[in-house]
């Protein structure tokens, strides 16, 4: 049986996310007071890579650890996922800017690339890990 | 445990970096450079220049000698100060363009003011900022720097300003026609800013359909033709508590009134900017509501 410990230190990382959604919520609104009027849907949107891939995510990695030992190779797989998460918001963060500013850079593109690579790694490095661990029948908390 | 903690902190400082780089790439960082082609900075037209110039009847706001008449007024609509230039010309050569350190380039700029004075101008506006993009047709003066197209905001339409060398001016659209094409057909200028404010007469933007940049107030800067060789530049103020801006309609109204059957929205905002005679006419805005002149690429104005 798990504790409230454990259940804690698992959700951890949804409410780190939070923070962050919440952050970037603020930095865009702020952000287009001062855009004289320029919007652009990625500085708008900005807190959904958070929310979406990072709190709603976290949380059901969460309840799956739970319920399952998946092991020190899903903690490597949520460290790549969240730093791909955490470059998709920063990507996202930079496009906005440079639309509302009314440029743009190639390198951006890069960064949005390295970071779906880097999600879609982890997210499935993490899956292979759940998985293998489900199929030696344990589970983390009993 | 302690591993996240340092993967943490080694990627975050990656992360802030790379995020620098790619700002100072976007915003700072010149490249691209090609030095101007400036056909009309010889001596000979220099000198004939320094000596039309010499002969000309200039006042605080209006020039005239025996090739360019310029006329600039000031208007109050809409809560906001707009200075019209009105401009006659005897060929369309004196109409050129200007660029910042007489270079193309990315992220390559200078004052409006700057680049009149080196440019030997009479009166100049600033231009489409094309060294803000990487791509957008740029070509200045019948030199063809760049001819790659652009896919615009929500519509996916580039409309550009076309002024052909008999000093006609047309409104096209990027995605339509190439950039060789247009020069092939006399282009001497293209300008990828917009959207086009009028064309054939009618005015081509509308309260509605325009959104963002268009709705809001702002600082604007536009030109216009009443007839081949007979032009308007227009710039308003905005963002002061003495000028609220204009919106892309009444931008289009305005240049409408003044009788341009072709008229085009160039760079505003913090761009906008009219020089005369050394002097800058209106109250550019940079950096918020701080009166004072943005850097630009590039400039178009009236000179010998």
């Amino acid at each position: 049986m798990y504790t409230s410990e454990d259940s804690k230190k698992i959700m951890m990382p949804a409410a780190i996310y939070a923070g962050v959604t919440l952050f970037c919520a603020v930095f865009s609104i702020i952000y287009n007071i001062f855009a004289h009027g320029v919007h652009s849907p990625y500085m708008t949107w900005l807190f959904v890579w958070p929310l979406v891939l990072g709190v709603a995510v976290e949380i059901v990695a969460g309840i799956i650890r739970q319920k399952t030992d998946a092991g020190r190779v899903a903690d490597i797989a949520e460290y790549i996922y969240n730093s791909g998460v955490a470059a998709l918001t920063v990507s996202s963060m930079l496009r906005g800017i440079m639309d509302i500013a009314g440029t743009g850079s190639v390198y951006q593109v890069w960064m949005l690339y390295a970071g779906t690579v880097m999600a879609a790694a982890g997210a499935v490095i993490f899956a292979v890990a759940v998985l293998a661990g489900k199929s030696n029948g344990s589970r983390k908390y009993n | 445990m302690y591993l996240k903690k340092i993967w943490a902190v080694i990627y975050a400082v990656i992360l802030v970096l790379v995020s620098v780089f790619v700002l100072l790439d976007a915003f700072v960082i010149p490249k691209d450079r090609i030095k101007a082609e400036t056909p009309s900075q010889s001596d000979e037209i220099t000198n004939e220049s320094i000596e039309a110039k010499a002969e000309a009847v200039i006042t605080g706001n209006s020039y005239q000698d025996d090739k360019i008449s310029i006329t600039i007024s000031e208007l109050r609509e809409y809560d906001t100060n707009i200075y019209v230039a009105d401009i006659q010309l005897a060929d369309a050569s004196y109409l050129r363009a200007g660029l910042a350190d007489g270079t193309f380039g990315r992220n390559v700029t200078e004052v409006t003011s700057q680049i009149a004075q080196d440019s030997n101008a009479i009166l100049a506006i600033n231009g489409d900022f094309y060294g803000f993009r990487n791509k957008g047709y740029v070509m200045r003066n019948g030199y063809l720097y760049r001819e790659t197209a652009q896919q615009s905001n929500k519509s996916g339409r580039q409309e550009d300003l076309v002024i052909y060398e008999d000093g006609s001016m047309d409104v096209i659209e990027e995605n339509t026609v190439s950039a060789q094409t247009l020069k092939d057909n006399g282009a001497s200028q293209i300008y990828s800013f917009g959207p086009g404010l009028i064309k054939d007469g009618t005015i081509t933007v509308n309260e509605n359909s325009e959104v963002e940049q268009s709705m809001q107030s702002n600082p604007r800067t536009a030109i216009g033709m009443i007839t081949p060789l007979h032009y308007i530049m227009a710039v308003s103020d905005g963002r002061t508590d003495a000028s609220t801006g204009l919106t892309m309609y009444q931008l289009a109204g305005v240049m409408k009134d003044m009788g341009c059957v072709t008229a085009y929205n160039l760079d505003g905002g913090g761009s906008s900017t009219m020089w005369f005679n050394g002097e800058v006419v209106n109250q550019p805005t940079s950096y918020g509501s701080k009166i004072s002149e943005r850097a630009v690429s590039d400039i178009v104005y009236i000179g010998r």
